[in-house]
Parts: C-alpha cells; sequence; structure tokens
C-alpha cells in the first residue's frame, strides 16, 4: 500500500514541461525605478513631497545600482496613483519598480507613508510609514532609500549614515585640519572642531554618537581623544607617557584597539584599551613598528601592518595576542586595513612602485585586488552594508606650488562607480558611520 | 662431413635408453606444433587480397555508374557484349535490340513509372520544404539522374513484361532474369521489396561485365526498392514531419534563449556566493504571450534565510514579467513542444 502511494505521490509530484531552457546569462544594468513625488491633499505639502521624492531618487542613483525615470515622462497622475496603479503605464516606462507615497500634516510632524511596487510583478512589495517632525524630513529620505534598497538589493542600506572627515585648508606647510562630519549625500556639513590643534584618523563608534581620533592638543605629544557628537564634549583616552594613535572601536563600542608608542621600548605596538575599566592591554611584542589596528565584526580578531620582515604587511592576530598571521602577500607596502563590515573582506591602502592603491583581499588574504589607483590615494573606509569604501584622494603638487588638493571619493566594491563627495574644503581621512537606524 | 657422421653415430652408440621419454616428448609436441601450425612456406608469393579489394571496387564502380560513368558503364558493356552474348546472362546489345520493339509500349509505362517516382519524390519533398524553391534544380538534377538510371530500365524492364518476354525469350536466354520484371510491371511494391531470388550466375564466368549486369539488375532492384521505400518514406515523412514540428530546432531554442537573456536583468548588487540557481515554470498561450498568472518558482537551491533570496527569486520571475519577454520568439506550429516551458536560471555567471 505505502509502495502504491508512493508512486501515486511522485507521478502527482511530476510534471512535465515541454520546453525546458537554461539560461546562464544575463543583463546587469541599474535597475529602472519610477519615483514620484509624495502625493498631499495640503498643497503647502507639496513641495516637500517633491524634496523627499528627490533625495530618495539622489541617493539611488547614487548607489550605482539604479537608475531614476525622469519625472516628465511619468503618465498617471500622482493623485490617481495614490489610489491604485495603473501598472501599465508604468510599464511603458519601462519601470521595473514604483515608488509612490503620501505626506499628510499633523501639527507640527508629517506623515510619510510609501510604496513600493514591482511593475513587473504588479504588485506592492513594501508599504512603510514614518512620523516625524518637519525638520526631519531628510532623514526620513534617507531611511526609506534604505528600505527601499534592502528590499530589491537584498542588501542593508547605507544612506541613512554620516561621514566624519578631516577637512583641510592653508599651503601645505601650515595645514590647518580640523574635524568635519556630514550626511552621507554631503548634507548638514559641520565642523567639530576649530582648526587651533591638528586631527587625525577620525573613526565613528558602533552607535555613530562618538568620534575617536588623534589631535595634537599639545605639541609633539599626540594623543587619543573621543569626541561626543551630541555633547561636543571630548577627552583624551587613557595616560600614557608615549604617543598614542590610529584608534579604532571594537564593534560593541566597549573598546579601542590603537597604537601605542612606550618611550621605554622605543617601538609602537597594538594596544587594547577598555573604555570600561581603562585598563590596557598589549597584543603586539615585537622590535618592529605595529600600527593601524582595526577589530573584526566579532572584535576577536584585529588585523594590522607591520614591518616586522622589512616591508610593511598585513597580519591578524587574535585579540588575546595568539596566533599571528601574515596575509597579504604580494609585493609592495600595505598601509590602514580596515576589516569589512560583513567580515568577509579586508580593505587596505598599497604602495607600489611610486603609485598607490586601495584594494582589498580576503581576510586569508587571497583574491587580492586593487579598486583605485592614483598618485596618492590612502585611508579607506567601508559603507556599513560592506558594498562600498570611501577614501580620499590627493592630487599631485604642481611645479609652481599649485594642485596638492585633496578629496573624498567612494567606490563600489567591484572598482565601479566612484564618486567624488563634494566638501566645502579640502578633505582627508574618510570615516563612514554605522546605520543610524 | 665425416666428421658430423661419426659424432651422429657416436651419438647413436652413446644413446641412453633413461632420456628416450624426454626425446619421445619433444617429438611429440613438435609434432603436435607442424599439425596446428604447419610447415612455413617461404617460396610462398604475397597475399595479395584479392577478395576483400574487389567487393569495394564493386561498391565504387556502381556508385559511379549510377551516377555519372553510366556511359561508360555502357561502353563497357558493349565491350563486353561479344563476350557475353553466348552466356547465360544479358548483355547491353541484346537489351537494346528488345529496346527497339519494345519501345512505345513498355516506354510509356515506365516513363509514367518514372515521371511517378519523381512526382513522388516532388511531392515528398515538396513537403519537406514548400516554400524552396532550389529544390526544383536539385529536382531537375534527380529527375535527369532518373532518365539515365531509367533507359536502362526501359532497355532491361520490356523483358519484364509478360507479352515481350516470350519474344525476348526466343531471341535470348534470358529465363532467369524475367523473374523480377512482372514484379516491376505490377508495380507491386510489397513484391518489389521481397526481391526475386538472386540471378544464379557460373562462378566461372564471373567478369568485370556480369558484375555490372548483375549491378545494374540491382540498381533497377534498387531504384524500385527505392520507389517503394519512397513512397513508405513519403508516408513516414510526414509522420516524421508531424514528429519533427513537435520538437523546437536548435536555431528556434536559441532566438528564444537570446530573448529571455535581454529580459533577465538580476538585481544588480546581488551577491552570488555558490551555484545559485532557481527554476522557474509558466504555461504559454497558442500566441506565445506567457500566462503571467502561471509563472511560478519551481525549484531554487536557495535558502530562505540568504539575505538575496528575494532579490535573487524575484529577478529570476521578472524574466517572464519583462514587457520585451511577454511574447516570446516560439514557432507557432509547434505549441505543443512550448505550451508549457520552463527555464533553469543559473547565477553563477555574476560571480565569475
Amino acid at each position: 500500500m505505502k509502495y502504491y502511494l508512493f508512486i501515486l505521490l511522485c507521478l502527482i509530484s511530476i510534471k512535465t514541461y515541454g520546453l525546458e531552457l537554461t539560461l546562464s546569462q544575463g543583463t546587469v544594468k541599474p535597475t529602472p525605478i519610477a519615483i514620484t513625488n509624495l502625493h498631499s491633499i495640503d498643497s503647502s505639502l507639496d513641495k516637500l513631497g517633491e524634496n523627499i521624492s528627490s533625495v530618495v531618487s539622489d541617493n539611488l542613483e547614487r548607489s550605482g545600482l539604479f537608475i531614476s525615470i525622469d519625472k516628465k515622462a511619468f503618465i498617471q497622475s500622482n493623485e490617481s496613483l495614490s489610489n491604485q496603479p495603473r501598472f501599465e503605464d508604468w510599464k511603458v516606462l519601462k519601470a521595473q519598480h514604483l515608488l509612490a507615497g503620501k505626506i499628510k500634516s499633523n501639527g507640527n510632524n508629517i506623515s510619510i507613508e510609501f510604496r513600493l511596487f514591482d511593475v513587473f510583478a504588479q504588485k506592492q512589495i513594501v508599504g512603510k510609514k514614518y512620523e516625524t517632525s518637519k525638520n526631519n524630513w531628510r532623514r526620513v529620505a534617507h531611511i526609506v532609500s534604505d528600505a527601499i534598497f534592502q528590499r530589491i538589493t537584498g542588501e542593508g542600506g547605507f544612506f541613512d549614515t554620516r561621514i566624519v572627515y578631516v577637512a583641510e585648508t592653508g599651503p601645505k606647510d601650515n595645514r590647518q585640519k580640523r574635524l568635519a562630519i556630514m550626511d552621507q549625500d554631503q548634507a548638514n556639513h559641520r565642523f567639530l572642531t576649530d582648526g587651533s590643534y591638528l586631527v587625525l584618523t577620525p573613526r565613528f563608534s558602533p552607535n555613530s554618537q562618538k568620534i575617536t581620533y588623534m589631535s595634537y592638543v599639545k605639541a609633539n605629544s599626540p594623543r587619543v581623544f573621543i569626541f561626543d557628537i551630541e555633547t561636543g564634549q571630548q577627552e583624551i583616552v587613557g595616560e600614557f607617557p608615549g604617543m598614542t594613535f590610529a584608534p579604532r572601536f571594537s564593534s560593541d563600542g566597549s573598546k579601542i584597539v590603537m597604537s601605542y608608542s612606550d618611550p621605554d621600548v622605543g617601538n609602537s605596538e597594538i594596544y587594547i584599551l577598555d573604555l570600561q575599566t581603562r585598563s590596557h592591554k598589549r597584543i603586539t611584542n615585537n622590535s618592529s613598528i605595529d600600527v593601524s589596528g582595526s577589530f573584526s565584526p566579532d572584535s576577536k580578531k584585529i588585523v594590522f601592518n607591520s614591518d616586522r620582515t622589512g616591508r610593511r604587511h598585513l597580519y591578524i592576530i587574535e585579540s588575546n595576542g595568539k596566533n599571528l598571521k601574515r596575509i597579504s602577500r604580494e609585493a609592495g607596502s600595505y598601509y590602514t586595513p580596515v576589516w569589512s563590515p560583513r567580515g568577509d573582506m579586508i580593505a587596505f591602502t598599497k604602495q607600489e612602485g611610486g603609485q598607490f592603491y586601495i584594494g582589498v583581499m580576503e581576510v586569508d588574504g587571497s583574491n587580492e585586488r586593487m579598486i583605485a589607483k592614483s598618485f596618492h590615494v590612502e585611508g579607506p573606509s567601508w559603507s556599513p552594508n560592506g558594498r562600498y569604501l570611501m577614501y580620499f584622494k590627493e592630487e599631485r603638487t604642481s611645479s609652481d606650488g599649485s594642485g596638492g588638493e585633496s578629496s573624498l571619493y567612494s567606490i563600489d566594491l567591484t572598482g565601479y562607480n566612484e564618486r567624488k563627495i563634494i566638501t566645502p574644503l579640502g578633505a582627508s581621512d574618510p570615516a563612514w558611520s554605522p546605520l543610524m537606524h | 662431413m665425416h666428421s658430423i657422421y661419426y659424432k651422429a653415430f657416436n651419438y647413436l652408440d652413446n644413446f641412453k635408453p633413461a632420456y628416450l621419454g624426454i626425446y619421445f616428448s619433444l617429438l611429440f609436441h613438435l609434432s603436435i606444433l607442424l599439425i596446428a601450425i604447419g610447415l612455413p612456406d617461404f617460396f610462398k608469393p604475397n597475399k595479395i587480397l584479392i577478395p576483400k579489394v574487389i567487393p569495394i571496387e564493386i561498391l565504387n564502380i556502381s556508385d559511379v555508374t549510377s551516377l555519372t560513368l553510366t556511359k561508360e558503364s555502357i561502353d563497357i558493356d558493349n565491350k563486353e557484349t561479344k563476350n557475353v552474348k553466348q552466356k547465360k546472362f544479358n548483355s547491353s546489345n541484346n537489351t537494346e535490340i528488345q529496346k527497339v520493339n519494345l519501345q512505345e509500349k513498355p516506354k510509356k509505362n515506365l516513363t509514367n513509372n518514372d515521371n511517378s517516382i519523381v512526382t513522388e519524390k516532388i511531392d515528398s519533398k515538396k513537403i519537406l520544404q514548400k516554400n524552396k524553391q532550389i529544390n526544383k534544380l536539385n529536382q531537375d538534377e534527380v529527375t535527369k539522374l532518373d532518365k539515365v538510371e531509367s533507359l536502362k530500365i526501359n532497355k532491361i524492364k520490356p523483358k519484364l513484361k509478360p507479352k515481350p518476354i516470350e519474344k525476348l525469350e526466343s531471341k535470348s536466354d534470358i529465363k532467369i532474369e524475367n523473374k523480377p520484371k512482372p514484379v516491376i510491371e505490377k508495380d507491386n511494391k510489397k513484391k518489389l521489396i521481397d526481391k526475386p531470388k538472386p540471378i544464379l550466375k557460373p562462378e566461372s564466368d564471373f567478369n568485370l561485365a556480369t558484375m555490372l549486369k548483375d549491378l545494374r539488375n540491382e540498381d533497377i532492384s534498387n531504384i524500385n526498392d527505392n520507389n517503394n521505400n519512397e513512397d513508405n518514406i513519403a508516408d513516414s515523412d510526414e509522420k516524421e514531419e508531424v514528429e519533427a514540428n513537435v520538437e523546437l530546432s536548435i536555431s528556434e531554442m536559441d532566438l528564444v534563449i537570446q530573448q529571455l537573456r535581454g529580459c533577465f536583468n538580476p538585481r544588480a548588487g546581488t551577491q552570488i556566493v555558490g551555484n545559485e540557481m532557481v527554476k522557474i515554470g509558466a504555461k504559454i498561450d497558442r500566441n506565445a504571450y506567457v500566462r503571467k498568472d502561471t509563472v511560478q518558482i519551481i525549484d531554487t537551491n536557495i535558502s530562505k534565510s540568504n539575505p538575496y533570496y528575494e532579490a535573487i527569486t524575484e529577478s529570476a520571475v521578472a524574466t517572464l514579467y519583462n514587457p520585451l519577454c511577454s511574447k516570446l520568439k516560439l514557432p507557432l506550429d509547434k505549441y505543443e513542444s512550448w505550451k508549457n516551458l520552463k527555464i533553469t536560471i543559473d547565477y553563477i555567471w555574476i560571480k565569475n
């Protein structure tokens, strides 16, 4: 009986198909998306609705994975769209996805509702509603962008993030360097320090509320500081007789890995500082210079660079100081390693043959590849989804002293979609914050 | 020499009976070997593998004579007629004489037959390749070739007629060859397939002429067989056509794959780690339009816990939702073969 049942089930499960094809190739291109202005009954909110959709559109286009369809080509009006989309009208425009939404006013607050449609499948795939103050509309636009990005690509978004960097002004021999922060789309730019002292290597805390960096508050005595963005207060991390520099937060924000040059030892080593207890622990013990430590996402390992073999190479060591392993194998010198938020890759700066490169490799050192190259590129920083890198590029200084400006750039992990980040001043040492929502 | 004899006798004198068994055994085994292998003949001339070569050449001749060298074969026949005349086999001269006498009646039949053969061929070819005018030229060539062969048939075929047979019999010894005649006359296909018994030929008289004769008869029978076969083929062709129509040709499949490639747009940013694959199925309308409501995922090796699951599977399904692929480039007359469509979408190329 069981036997017959099995056969019967097999027969039922077998569904014969006439034509069987295999597609092993396709076309990867930016996804066309139609982003309509948020509809509102209140005409005073029309401009706001337009601004929000504009920010969303710019965000998605900047990712390089989407292409916004020109609003002038839209057939269906926002009003009718708020009831039910006519998918055929959007298919004509070759839009694969459609974003429609409404905006309402609730006193000082606004409620924003959006729906993302799959035009081909003719169905809604995302629908969300947010309430916030009117001033916060830009952030809502970023959050909406993240939701769309995540739903369509499967990757986490990176739009509701900030960038902290070192703003540079003045001549080369007397450069003024101060901390600056802005949204990832260069909006809401502001300076955090006044430029009276030099700052270098700023890094975000996991909650994006604090920044650790190295500063020359006292001349010839650089120290690691922590800056609170909300309060504007800063404090020195630990009391060390020597120089502390190149700090980075652990993934939980409870520790900092940094380099410490002990005057008694004479060379710099990797240290971990517990921010709760203020106790520190030496991780490396070698006569060479070990710098630029970066935690793995689980904080169990640290990648750093060292010249213990004569040239600067990348090493991984466990947080307890055991199992040291060299991962870089190619020629050239490696600097500023940063562990990807995904944990699968390590970005680095490489110098070889008079050129600087931004490269990535897997954590075991395999599949090393360069994604950016210039006279001077340095200081890669990962986007929170681990898909993009930001770094700074310095132009060559010409014989008459002109040039030499440095700017921020972002690039896709594949080496495509390199974009210049517009900043009011020269910029270096960028750090990309984690998602803020 | 003396020393040899001396040694031999000396050996026999000293022969020990104890070794007799050994010598006997050696002799016995040698004799067995000689029986099995035989003595080598060093003066034997090298073997000429004529029997092996001849059949090959015969085949070549038959191929040539049946197509282009018919005149040569006729010439060869003529050359051989003097010798062959007295033999029991048909000679070309005899057939020529008979042809003069019997040209009118049988020719009509034969020409009719030829035409019917040709027309059948044309019909069958027309069915196979309707819109190709080039075939007409080919068919003309075929008819020409057939006509060449038909001349031969004319020469022989009168013998096959019942009435002329009596006259022919009085003129020549063609009793044996008369056997196939009624078969051809009746145009009975089944009987033609059951060939008459092969003509008995005296082996001692075997030569090229006789071989050509046989080939000619074989040609005739082959032609008839071909006719029969063509009739059968024509019927079977129709069946095969129906069957062939059911399956898509490689170029037809390639065309639709090319179309689908343009519609398969995996989401930019999708990460492919392993051998991600999605199988989708859909029903297609008779006018080659995809029934949107039938598009479904049949199988996939992607875990739902994979953050890219939705992005990958949705992009797979979107291939058939894409307006560029709403109507597939499929041959409408082969609806049965593609009414159910299954596409295996392999994502590994993105990884590479």
